[in-house]
């Protein structure tokens, strides 16, 4: 006996619904539930072969004449088949079978059902995701997989062409955060839009709203709601430009224990936060300046209750150094267990007017203290009169003359890159066979796939965004100063590159490391991808921008993927161990991770590499179970500054935090000094930020073991 | 930032040695050319302020470390010699031809002969222990004495009797023991002295000399 179940029954309620919208298949209800039918025998009760008419034809537009066909031979195959349980996506699919009989290749496309099988759901449950090892497992994580699972297929189906999604599925390309294909990338932006127009959570002022804050408390928690909810808007990170320099009007007359008290409160308010999607903190970025940065230095500062308080930012130097002294004596103790905060990420510039301001030497041995305990510390080197804002992984937005004059009223600067894809470069050193100019030309191929997949993107955001506040992006929408948050048109799109170091190893024998003639050719398909993205920005109208792709899960994924089709040359190049899974391609422009060097040298020659890189570089150094001495960084950081190109590096240690007594000790080890448990875990510099080691995936272990770490910097 | 060079070989055989390896079994590691590191230095002036000696126990290689040195500060770098205090005549030659800027040296407990002999495990007497504190002392140079506290070999007590005997030393260090690398494989399992204790220590130090703390 069959029977319909209860699924269809609700559907078949709201069939008449008016918001039914059949344009691109996307009504209110969905066709599965029409047809969910369970079976425990061989009669079929309540059973309608139209209605499979009525889906192919509502669905692809196929027309209902033909539909009837597919839909009696569909019925006389299920009736035939002796099945004892037949489920709505089995069907569908026994429908698909009898489309791709006929023919209808078009129509089976358009007729595809995303979803999972029975078997990955139950491993959700119980074994966690890597991909990204700021995901923790948790019932909202295993939401947060399984509706980025069907967005990704909707993606590759329906938002991408043929050749984009095809060049993503063999491994040429990456796209990144195809789970979060509804939103744009990241953002960075200003505490000023807060402090000026109050808090609207959810960009349309359904849920209470808001004035401007009155009182740094309320600031704070403003600053940190609203990167929560923007964390529903982005895939990734959420960065806040010079922090300190905008709290600062906030803390006049505050004393010292004060406003270490809010550093605090802001820092563990970020760090606490495990309520954004998936329930994992928010992917924060706060930018630092020891002295008034010059774009700032003349703006009028807003004060309490959004007010102008008649000075210019440069008349709060005091406050700014006090509150950004104190968020670094924050971190440098770490939380109650004396672990590193993950987030929110200090990222600290140090520009020429730094060491022209006044106690900038105590200030770059606290961040260095920092830095060698804990490891927070990103040293973000602006030289000249360039200015950046930091975030995620290493993402930088250069300003350019534009966003200098937006500088005047702060809460204008909102920057956002809305797609990062990566090429996989050791491929195109596999195709060209040592051959230079197959090696170019294939990068440039990838290259144009890539800015296809932005076109692509950009197309179905803007769909989204058209919608306006009854869309399904609204903060994004919400247009508080003449302009809408997110300022489409001003986004830029990334292009990342992965395995530089494979790539002309693999062509020239030779690593990055071992030779000059190695690094001026990694030099010259730098210079090249450049040269390539500016002519694909003039044609196509889009800013594209090179960014060395962080690569946490990419390093693996093409790896693997490079193995299937050329097992002989990934073999000769890939690192870790090719025989078991356990492999990845060096990430981005760097060198082998891997190989005894002196941070000199590492810092100079990576560094090389960076001015080429508009959106983003950075150097490791792993310092393992080493703790150096503070002034000893703090010379390493100033040569840096300047005698390389270097625009970035962090200083990594690790810790084992033992999860039975909570004793942090440096250094990896298995087992606990103090209580002897082996329950303990990891913690160090991922890619881009700090996580668990026992979070990570295969690849990066790998990575992890090869470490070269640079025990004697001192 | 320093450039730190070791060398192999030391007249000690410290059971909670951590470069156990360099004084055991230096055949281990690839011997570097003394031209290379100083063609090293020469190529790396614009980062590197200083070198820093150490081994092993440097000045059992005399003669040749005193031409390494002048070498080395012909280049124009400061120098910081770790040493256990064995051989005070050749740091006085070091310090009379102005051969090294720093000098750290070792306090492995306190200065009684047995004590000492429990941890060095070699028949060295104090004295010329003593010998080498008070000329670094009296000789201007700047200097650190550290001690590692291990724990069953060094104490509270011993913390107490060595700051006394250095009052008017310019630094005193207290570091922490790390049970990683032990030439006594046994004290792998040795549990460090919590940090609490080691604040204590040097806050009774502090009451004869300058003291700091150094947790790895």
């Amino acid at each position: 006996m069959l029977i319909l179940f209860q699924g269809g029954l609700m559907v078949n309620k709201n069939k008449n619904n008016n918001n039914n919208n059949n344009n691109n298949g996307s009504s209110g209800d969905t066709t599965d539930n029409i047809l969910f039918v369970r079976t425990s025998g061989d009669d079929i009760l309540n059973w309608n072969k139209e209605k499979i008419t009525e889906a192919l034809n509502r669905e692809t537009g196929m027309p209902k004449h033909q539909a009837q066909v597919i839909a009696i031979e569909a019925e006389k195959f299920i009736k035939n088949s002796g099945a004892k349980f037949i489920s709505a996506p089995l069907i569908r699919e026994i429908v698909n079978s009898k489309l791709i009989e006929h023919g209808y290749e078009h129509y089976r496309k358009l007729h595809t059902r995303l979803g999972m099988p029975l078997y990955d759901m139950t491993n959700l449950f119980f074994l966690s995701n890597k991909e990204n090892s700021n995901v923790h497992h948790n019932s909202e994580a295993i939401n947060l997989t399984l509706a980025g699972h069907a967005k990704k297929e909707y993606a590759l189906l329906n938002v991408f062409s043929e050749d984009v999604g095809k060049a993503y599925q063999n491994g040429r390309i990456h796209l990144h955060d195809l789970d979060f294909i509804d939103r744009p990338y990241c953002s960075g932006q200003s505490v000023e839009y807060l402090k000026k127009f109050g808090l609207v959570m959810d960009g349309r002022g359904n849920y209470a709203v808001a004035g401007p804050a009155k009182h740094p408390e309320v600031l704070i928690l403003h600053l940190t709601k609203f990167a929560a909810a923007l964390q529903g808007h982005f895939a990734g990170a959420i960065g806040w430009d010079a922090v300190n320099v905008f709290m600062a009007p906030f803390l006049v007359g505050l004393d010292e224990s004060r406003i270490k008290q809010l550093a605090q409160m802001m820092i563990y308010e970020f760090a606490q936060q495990a309520v954004s999607r998936g329930g994992q903190v928010t992917f924060t970025d706060t930018n630092y300046y020891w002295e008034i940065p010059k774009h700032f230095s003349d703006v009028p500062a807003i004060g309490p209750g959004g007010k102008y308080t008649g000075n210019n930012y440069s008349e709060y130097l005091g406050e700014s150094q006090a509150f950004m002294k104190a968020a670094f004596e924050v971190y440098l103790k770490g939380d109650n267990y004396g672990r590193p905060f993950f987030f929110p990420k200090p990222d600290f510039h140090v520009t020429d007017k730094f060491f022209k301001t006044e106690g900038h030497e105590e200030m770059m041995d606290l961040a260095c203290e920092v830095g060698s305990k804990m490891g927070n510390t990103y040293f973000i080197f602006d030289r000249g009169d360039e200015a950046k804002i930091s975030e995620c992984c290493r993402l930088q937005f250069k300003l350019n003359e534009n966003d200098l004059l937006d500088a005047k009223q702060p809460w204008k600067m909102r920057y956002s890159a809305m797609q990062n894809v990566t090429i996989n470069l050791p491929r195109a050193a596999y195709a060209a066979k040592g051959d230079d100019s197959k090696l170019f030309e294939y990068i440039d191929e990838s290259l144009e796939l890539a800015a296809q997949a932005h076109i692509e993107k950009k197309e179905f955001i803007r769909k989204i965004l058209a919608q306006g506040s009854a869309g399904s992006l609204p903060i994004l929408t919400m247009d508080l100063d003449g302009e809408p948050y997110y300022r489409f048109e001003r986004a830029s799109f990334l292009m990342g590159m992965l395995g530089l170091n494979e790539l002309v190893q693999f062509h020239l024998g030779e690593e990055l490391h071992e030779s000059n003639k190695a690094i001026k050719f990694g030099l010259k398909v730098i210079v090249h991808m450049g040269k390539k993205q500016r002519e694909l920005s003039e044609k196509t109208g889009l800013h594209f921008a090179l960014e060395q792709t962080p690569a946490e899960s990419t390093a693996y994924r093409l790896a693997h993927l490079d193995r299937e089709r050329y097992p002989n040359e990934v073999a000769k190049v890939v690192k870790g161990d090719f025989t078991t899974s356990e492999m990845y391609y060096t990430n981005s422009t760097y060198l082998n991770v891997g190989v005894p060097m002196s941070p000199i040298k590492r810092v100079t020659q990576e560094g090389m590499f960076h001015p080429l890189i508009d959106a983003g570089a950075l150097t490791h150094v792993w310092l393992g179970d080493s703790r150096p001495d503070p002034s000893a960084l703090g010379s390493f950081v100033k040569k840096t500054f300047t005698n390389t190109q270097n625009t970035q590096i962090a200083f990594s240690p690790e810790f084992t935090f033992c999860k039975s007594c909570h004793k942090v000790v440096r250094g990896l080890i298995d087992r606990c000094q103090s209580c002897s448990s082996v329950n303990v875990d990891g913690i160090t510099r991922v890619t881009g930020y700090l996580s668990t080691t026992s979070n990570w995936n295969k690849g990066k272990l790998a990575e992890l073991r090869d470490r070269y770490r640079s025990y004697n910097l001192s | 930032m320093t450039s730190v060079v070791f060398l192999p070989k030391c007249n000690f055989r410290c059971n909670f040695c951590h470069n156990h390896e360099l004084v055991l079994n230096d055949k281990k590691f690839e011997l570097v050319d003394k031209q290379a590191i100083l063609d090293f230095l020469k190529e790396n002036k614009e980062w590197i302020d200083g070198v820093t000696i150490t081994g092993g126990e440097p000045t059992i290689h005399n003669e040749a470390l005193y031409l390494f040195l002048k070498q080395i500060k012909n280049l124009g770098f400061f120098i910081k010699l770790d040493t256990n205090g064995t051989h005070p005549d050749v740091i006085n030659k070091f310090i009379d031809d102005g051969l090294v800027d720093y000098i750290a040296m070792d306090i492995k407990t306190a200065l009684v002969d047995d004590k000492y002999q429990n941890i060095i495990n070699v028949p060295i007497s104090v004295e010329i222990i003593k010998k080498t504190i008070d000329l670094i002392i009296k000789s201007g140079v700047d200097h650190e004495f550290r001690t590692t506290v291990v724990p069953g070999y060094v104490t509270l007590e011993d913390i107490e009797l060595i700051s006394k005997y250095i009052t008017s030393a310019k630094l005193y260090v207290l570091q922490q023991f790390n049970p990683k690398e032990t030439l006594e494989s046994g004290l792998k399992k040795l549990k460090p002295y919590d940090e609490s204790v080691l604040v204590e220590m040097v806050l009774v130090a502090s009451k004869s000399v300058n003291t700091k703390m150094r947790l790895r």
